[in-house]
């Protein structure tokens, strides 16, 4: 019995996902999470493992179309000439199964991608002579801009796409035709650093359309409060050493603050909520999946996310921040490693900020940036109640959050629930 | 029961034993041939229809005998004795009834609906009397070639009613052509009886209002039949014009095989079973003493086993091959393309040129000639025919009665007797009358009979003349739904000539649209080859390169899509225009081409839009051309409606390039 592969559902605001190359080719053998494909989402680019065990009898998707979450990806264990005849009624065309290895794209085949572009919500005002040049010339049409009517790409748009960029383009159907698995990242990379070539990466791209979208959607606040870190960093500065040495790597501010900020959305559930105003719900998370931003060597930025954050202690969640970055950094990861976050911290500090607006990862209600923390001189108040001047380990604590739901008291109480986690809890009980 | 006696005078006293026999010999292979069939009807054996003319033998017979061999007869379903005694033999019959591919309809039609015009009989159809136009045209064109070849058109009684039959008995009788129209009469016309169907007393009474002598005969009187039959031929065949001539008589069985006839009173029926032809026949013969109720029974029986083996025999025949038959509607081009072998040129208008074409065609070819209202001496409403009938007179160029029916089928006649008719319509809105002629007769000829007719039908088009909806209209769409018709619509002055010759080469019926407006449109004076020269029918034409937008129009829309274009230019984009020049056959590889180029379409039409030729080229492109859309296809036409008279209503109604600039703009 034949078994589908499915577009997966790639976070809470995807609705759809590119096929960036097939790693698997009609005949082959896959076994369980066989790795099969790589995607790419507004989320995030992926690979996708096999759910079956079997033999690839059908590919149901070109490289680089774009298909909505749900639709057909690969048959395993089917009969592709059956499933031909399913097609053939369908829409007339007979589909050649798609191979990895193809300069040239037969028009039968971009016909039949086309047909599948149909269903696609997305692409419904794409006519049918743009869906067609871009499946033989394998572009992705997010890339190329509109100037018909409400944007729509025009075949005119697309040849001036296809002239301006036929050097990547004609690149990119070569590395499409490469039997070598690439990191995707790498992808990105390598087309980072062609920046002035004019192209836009497809990460940066979908950094820059979830940054302006979140700020469409969400009324951005930010408060910050200065935190004094002074008792935190005693215990830090004990315990460093052994702990980089039991642990293979640094302990930083970071996990003390999250941990205090896994407290705080513990007390304040509104700030680890999502919020839907079109649909009017309004969702009050039960666990922290708690977005750690991180930077790729400047290249973009992913926010990664632990999940079930508030089972962890000190040591746990310093373990799994340590985990998820050098995972993200390595492009190895999954779907789960970077959806479903909760609520979200931006390490700002560790590039030496003061204080920060970050903008919030949708759908999250808040962000917090953490601000480098430095000996400065604060005026403290003695036991006998008098005040003088000490040098203290200080930072500053800056939220955006979603003015829309929740206001400026609830900001500040979580907040300074922070502040005050971090400056009175027992560090040291905590590290021994 | 005593049978009524007749016997032999006149012409049929001159006949041989032999040629009795003949003649009684066919008269019994119709009766048994027809009770067989509606035997084999009744038992579920035959698909379609039986039309018994049992009882009306000796009429049948009768008039092919008094007819000469080359005569050609145009007559009805119920006519197979006519058949049978002109030539036509068991065999063809038997293989048109069940289908079959060598049946001489080729399956196409059924039963007793068909002809085999190389023996004398024309095409049978159900709408009647159609034939009798076709009868009327052959008539002319062996008027015109002096061939001494007389048509009849025969008819029931009924088909007397129509205006197709007075048109064409007023045709003939105002030309004094060679044809003999007789009138079975044989009491019903299905089951209407004579009181309901004439005021007149008698059918014949009629010819008297065309200037025609009739006669009324006893049908049922084998050699009263031929003897009158005989003597109209030859009144005709002198020059001496038509007769009309009822026979009456009296049909056994009812309209059909399914038809129990109870209509018939008992009276009646006895009165006419007492003058049953064929028993009339053989007490006339046995008198004579030239054959016993021996010979009769023997031939009888001779009949009845030939007439069975025939039929099993056809039922074992091929049938036609879908693949082969099912689109076999244009009959092939063998003569050669016409070439100007002149280097000459004259600079002229568009009516120029067609006038030029005729010209030519009627000096270069003694078999086209012209038909039409008032193109005579009066030279034509548009004066498309200046200077043709003083040049080659009323023989070439004929003005008709008021009667589009009777001239187009007489076209088809004349078509099929050799010539090359070019008919005019006035206005090519009067095409309705002649629609019948056109898609009954013409575009059925080859396909069901194997005869190809050439003929051009030609006349001017469209709106824009403050001419009001009954001389405006633009028929292409409607007449290209009727298969078998090609349609060219000119748009300038050279492809006009050009077309106008290719049209009258054609083995087919081919209608020639002439935009009015575009007679003497002054811009679209060019330079026109002399001399015969054609353009390809088929084939449009580029008028204007182009690569952001196609425009597909034709005739009168052609200036209108260059001023859009035009003015498109300003806004930097590119239209590429075709010129269909052909709607049937169209054009498709011009069409699917130029949009594989520009990626966008849009119809340009005058023609009102629904179930149109813009909607067939939508739907060609729909289908053939779809991954190259880059916008939804366009149809620029007027509103469904009629076209109005008052000048702001008409203006509104024709599209223009305003419209066309802004749809395309629209788009952007």
């Amino acid at each position: 019995m034949s078994q589908i592969v499915t577009m997966p559902q790639l976070g809470e605001t995807v609705t759809e996902g590119t096929v960036l190359r097939w790693l698997v080719k009609v005949g082959d053998e896959v076994k369980e999470d066989d790795p099969i494909l790589e995607i790419s989402t507004d989320k995030v680019d992926t690979e996708v493992p096999s759910p079956f065990a079997g033999k690839v009898t059908n590919l149901l998707v070109e490289e680089g179309e774009t298909v909505e979450v749900g639709v057909g990806l690969l048959e395993l264990n089917g009969n592709a000439e059956k499933e031909e005849n399913k097609n053939n009624e369908q829409s007339n065309i007979i589909p050649e199964p798609a191979q990895t290895e193809k300069v040239t794209v037969a028009s039968d085949e971009s016909q039949k991608k086309d047909i599948d572009a149909i269903k696609n919500n997305q692409n419904k005002n794409l006519s049918p002579i743009v869906r067609r040049l871009a499946g033989e010339n394998n572009i992705d049409l997010t890339l190329v801009n509109g100037s018909g009517k409400h944007g729509r790409i025009t075949r005119k748009d697309l040849e001036i796409y296809i002239s301006q960029n036929k050097t990547d383009i004609e690149k990119n159907v070569t590395q499409n035709t490469n039997v070598e698995d690439k990191e995707v990242l790498h992808k990105s990379e390598s087309r980072a650093s062609k920046i002035d070539s004019g192209e836009i990466t497809r990460l940066r791209k979908r950094i820059a359309q979830n940054m302006v979208l979140s700020k469409q959607i969400s009324a951005h606040v930010m408060t910050s409060v200065e935190v004094d870190y002074e008792s935190l960093e005693i215990s830090r500065s004990k315990f460093k050493s052994k702990f980089k040495e039991d642990n293979g790597f640094s302990l930083t501010y970071l996990p003390f603050i999250s941990l205090a900020t896994i407290s705080a959305l513990k007390e304040f559930p509104t700030v680890n909520s999502s919020f839907d105003l079109e649909a009017g719900t309004h969702t009050l998370h039960k666990h922290v999946n708690l977005g750690i931003a991180v930077d790729l060597n400047q290249e973009g930025l992913l926010v990664g996310t632990i999940k079930d954050a508030d089972s962890y202690n000190l040591k746990g969640i310093a373990k799994k921040i340590s985990e998820t970055s050098t995972l993200l950094r390595s492009g190895k990861f999954g779907l789960e490693n970077v959806s479903g976050s909760t609520f979200t911290i931006s390490n700002n500090g560790s590039f030496n900020s003061f204080i920060t607006s970050p903008i919030i990862n949708q759908p999250n209600v808040a962000i917090l940036s953490t601000e480098s923390v430095k000996k400065r001189a604060v005026v403290i108040t003695n036991s006998d109640g008098s005040d003088s001047i000490a040098i203290r380990h200080t930072g500053v604590l800056s939220l955006t959050w979603d003015h829309r739901v929740f206001d400026g008291s609830i900001a500040l109480l979580f907040l300074n629930f922070i502040k005050d986690k971090l400056e009175f809890t027992d560090w040291t009980q905590e590290l021994s | 029961m005593e049978i009524e006696k007749i016997t032999r005078s006149g012409y049929s006293s001159n006949l041989s034993k032999e040629q009795l026999w003949d003649i009684y010999k066919s008269m019994k292979t119709q009766r048994q041939l027809e009770e067989r069939l509606l035997k084999l009807y009744k038992g579920g054996q035959l698909s379609g229809a039986v039309y018994p003319g049992i009882g009306q033998e000796a009429s049948m017979a009768g008039i092919a005998a008094g007819m000469s061999e080359k005569d050609i007869f145009g007559g009805t379903h119920r006519d197979l004795g006519v058949q049978i005694k002109k030539g036509v033999t068991l065999k063809e019959i038997a293989l048109n009834f069940f289908g079959k591919h060598d049946g001489p309809s080729k399956g196409r039609d059924g039963n007793s609906h068909f002809g085999v015009v190389d023996k004398g009989t024309l095409m049978v159809v159900s709408p009647l009397p159609d034939s009798a136009p076709v009868a009327v045209g052959w008539a002319l064109a062996s008027k015109l070639d002096n061939s001494g070849i007389v048509a009849v058109a025969n008819c029931g009684e009924g088909a007397t009613a129509t205006g197709t039959w007075h048109e064409s008995i007023n045709m003939a009788g105002v030309s004094n052509l060679p044809i003999v129209f007789t009138v079975q009469n044989n009491q019903f016309a299905y089951s209407s009886p004579n009181e309901t169907e004439f005021g007149t007393p008698n059918v014949a009474d009629r010819g008297l209002g065309y200037g025609i002598p009739s006669k009324i005969i006893d049908g049922n009187d084998i050699y009263e039949v031929m003897n009158t039959i005989h003597e109209a031929c030859e009144h005709a065949r002198n020059g001496n014009g038509p007769t009309l001539v009822e026979l009456v008589t009296f049909r056994h069985y009812g309209h059909a095989g399914h038809d129990p006839a109870e209509y018939v009173t008992k009276e009646v029926r006895d009165f006419w079973m007492k003058r049953d032809p064929i028993s009339r026949f053989e007490h006339s013969l046995m008198d004579e003493s030239l054959f016993t109720q021996e010979d009769f029974t023997k031939l009888t029986e001779e009949l009845e086993n030939e007439i069975k083996e025939t039929l099993e025999w056809a039922k074992t025949q091929n049938d036609p091959k879908p693949e082969n038959e099912i689109l076999d509607i244009f009959a092939k081009r063998n003569t050669e393309v016409k070439q100007s072998d002149s280097s000459e040129t004259k600079t002229m208008n568009l009516i120029e040129a067609i006038t030029n074409g005729l010209d030519e065609l009627l000096e270069n070819d003694k078999d086209v000639f012209m038909m039409g209202e008032d193109i005579g001496e009066f030279e034509g409403a548009f004066k498309a025919t200046k200077g043709l009938f003083a040049k080659y007179g009323p023989d070439r160029i004929l003005d008709t009665a008021i009667s589009e029916g009777a001239f187009t089928g007489a076209a088809v006649g004349a078509a099929l007797a050799g010539k090359k008719p070019i008919i005019e319509l006035q206005f090519y809105d009067f095409v309705y009358p002649a629609l019948d002629q056109i898609t009954t007769e013409a575009a059925k000829y080859y396909w069901k009979a194997g005869k190809s007719v050439p003929m051009v039908v030609r006349g001017p088009t469209g709106a824009g003349t403050r001419s009001g909806p009954f001389h405006s209209i633009s028929p292409e769409s409607m007449l290209a739904h009727h298969p078998g018709i090609k349609i060219v619509a000119p748009s300038n002055p050279y492809d006009a000539k050009g077309l106008l010759i290719a049209a009258t080469y054609d083995p087919n019926p081919v209608m020639y649209l002439e935009h009015k407006k575009l007679y003497r449109k002054p811009d679209l004076k060019m330079d026109v080859p002399l001399g015969l020269y054609e353009v390809e029918i088929g084939k449009g034409a580029v008028v204007k390169e182009g690569t952001d937008f196609t425009i597909v129009t034709w005739s009168g829309m052609v200036s209108v899509a260059q001023e859009a274009a035009h003015a498109l230019e300003a806004d930097n984009i590119s239209v590429e225009i075709i010129d269909l020049r052909t709607i049937v056959p169209l054009d498709e590889e011009i069409i699917l081409k130029s949009v594989e180029k520009t990626s966008n379409l849009c119809i340009l039409q005058e023609d009102v839009p629904f179930s149109s030729v813009a909607s067939e080229v939508s739907s060609l492109v729909a289908e053939k051309g779809f991954w190259n859309l880059d916008n939804p296809i366009l149809k620029i036409t007027p509103p469904n409606t009629h076209i109005p008279f008052a000048p702001i209503l008409e203006d509104a109604f024709i599209p223009n390039a305003d419209k066309v600039v802004s749809a395309i703009k629209g788009l952007q």
